[in-house]
């Protein structure tokens, strides 16, 4: 009799604990998918900016990056490992390169191999004009990584996944 | 019965319980069927011209592939990039075969392939490469355009999502 009892509090306590993991997971997941939510505004401009608002857009951008993140890309230009002033510099210069521009991220797959490194397996949109008047269309599907600091999961590998290798 | 009560039955029929499953059943059976079976495509992109148009419309057949492997001149969707993003080719070449572009003539283990489906001049020049372990050759039936600006390559089996229907 006692010891179905201290199995059932085991059992239960297990469950609990199950419950509890699932739950908590859950709401990092949800905290990482609410970075990309936020990345995806950051980046995106409806029309032409001031250089104010551009210098704050590209640093509240930087923030949601690790001190050293690593991009990796098709363009070789790109690849690298950047600092968080480095990448504040690259959205800059790569937000003004378009009057109109739409980032935009979906079908996120989160991971945990271990708790502290997500992966995150998405499917990149960016769309709008050129400055030149060109409009643009391109999809990429992108392996993230981040990692948490001081309650914040910040990025710390982006890398564009290449599906035809010619 | 009075004319207008027929119209309200025929706008509003009553419905019983039976007509309530039927019509979860149907809902059902047409999103596992088309959400994960039968998925309607619409094609951009003019890379499969004159074999299939920009703004055509199909369906990606998953079990296509089911029990065999796609060999060459099949069809097939590459899944690109999430759930949604896919890339229509053709494979020329599967596995452990050496391909080769001269003069825009597609080559195969050194023999020149006949392609029936290849409409509009191609003048692309590509060095033998090896296709590798579980990869296979795709390319778009279009080559009139420079080599930089047409998706081809080999890609890993496991992304191939289908055939198209038609």
């Amino acid at each position: 009799m006692v010891k179905r009892k201290h199995i059932i509090i085991i059992l239960l306590a297990l469950l609990i604990a199950v419950v509890a993991a699932v739950y908590c997971f859950q709401g990092e997941a949800k905290k990482i998918t609410k970075q990309f939510t936020l990345l995806s505004e950051l980046a995106s401009k409806d029309g032409d900016e001031g250089n104010l608002t551009m210098a704050r857009r590209a640093q509240q951008i930087s923030r949601l990056f690790a001190e050293k993140c690593d991009i990796k890309a098709n363009l070789a230009f790109l690849s690298g490992t950047y600092a968080r002033q480095e990448i504040s510099g690259l959205a800059a210069r790569a937000r003004s390169q378009f009057s109109r521009l739409s980032v935009r991220f979906y079908d996120l797959n989160i991971e945990f191999p271990d708790e502290d490194t997500p992966t995150v397996t998405v499917t990149g949109r960016a769309s709008g004009r050129l400055r030149g008047g060109d409009a643009f269309d391109d999809v990429l599907e992108l392996e993230c990584s981040l990692r948490k600091f001081d309650d914040s999961w910040l990025f710390t590998t982006i890398e564009a996944v290449e599906v035809l290798e010619k | 019965m009075a004319t207008h009560d027929k119209i309200r039955r025929f706008l509003l029929p009553p419905i019983s319980p039976k007509t309530l499953l039927r019509i979860v059943l149907v809902a059902l059976c047409a999103y596992l069927f088309f959400g994960h079976i039968c998925i309607p495509l619409r094609i951009r992109g003019h890379s499969m011209e004159p074999t299939y148009h920009n703004g055509g419309f199909n369906f990606c057949w998953r079990p296509a592939f089911l029990f065999t492997t796609p060999s060459q001149h099949d069809l097939v969707l590459v899944r690109f990039a999430g759930r949604k993003v896919m890339l229509l080719k053709r494979v020329v070449a599967i596995e452990g075969q050496r391909v080769e572009f001269r003069n825009g003539k597609l080559f195969v283990d050194g023999l020149n392939v006949d392609e029936p489906y290849v409409h509009y001049p191609c003048r692309w020049d590509l060095p033998p490469r090896q296709v590798k372990k579980g990869c296979v050759y795709v390319v778009g039936d279009n080559r009139s355009m420079p080599m930089s600006n047409h998706s081809f390559g080999q890609a890993s089996s496991e992304r191939i999502t289908g055939a198209p229907l038609w």
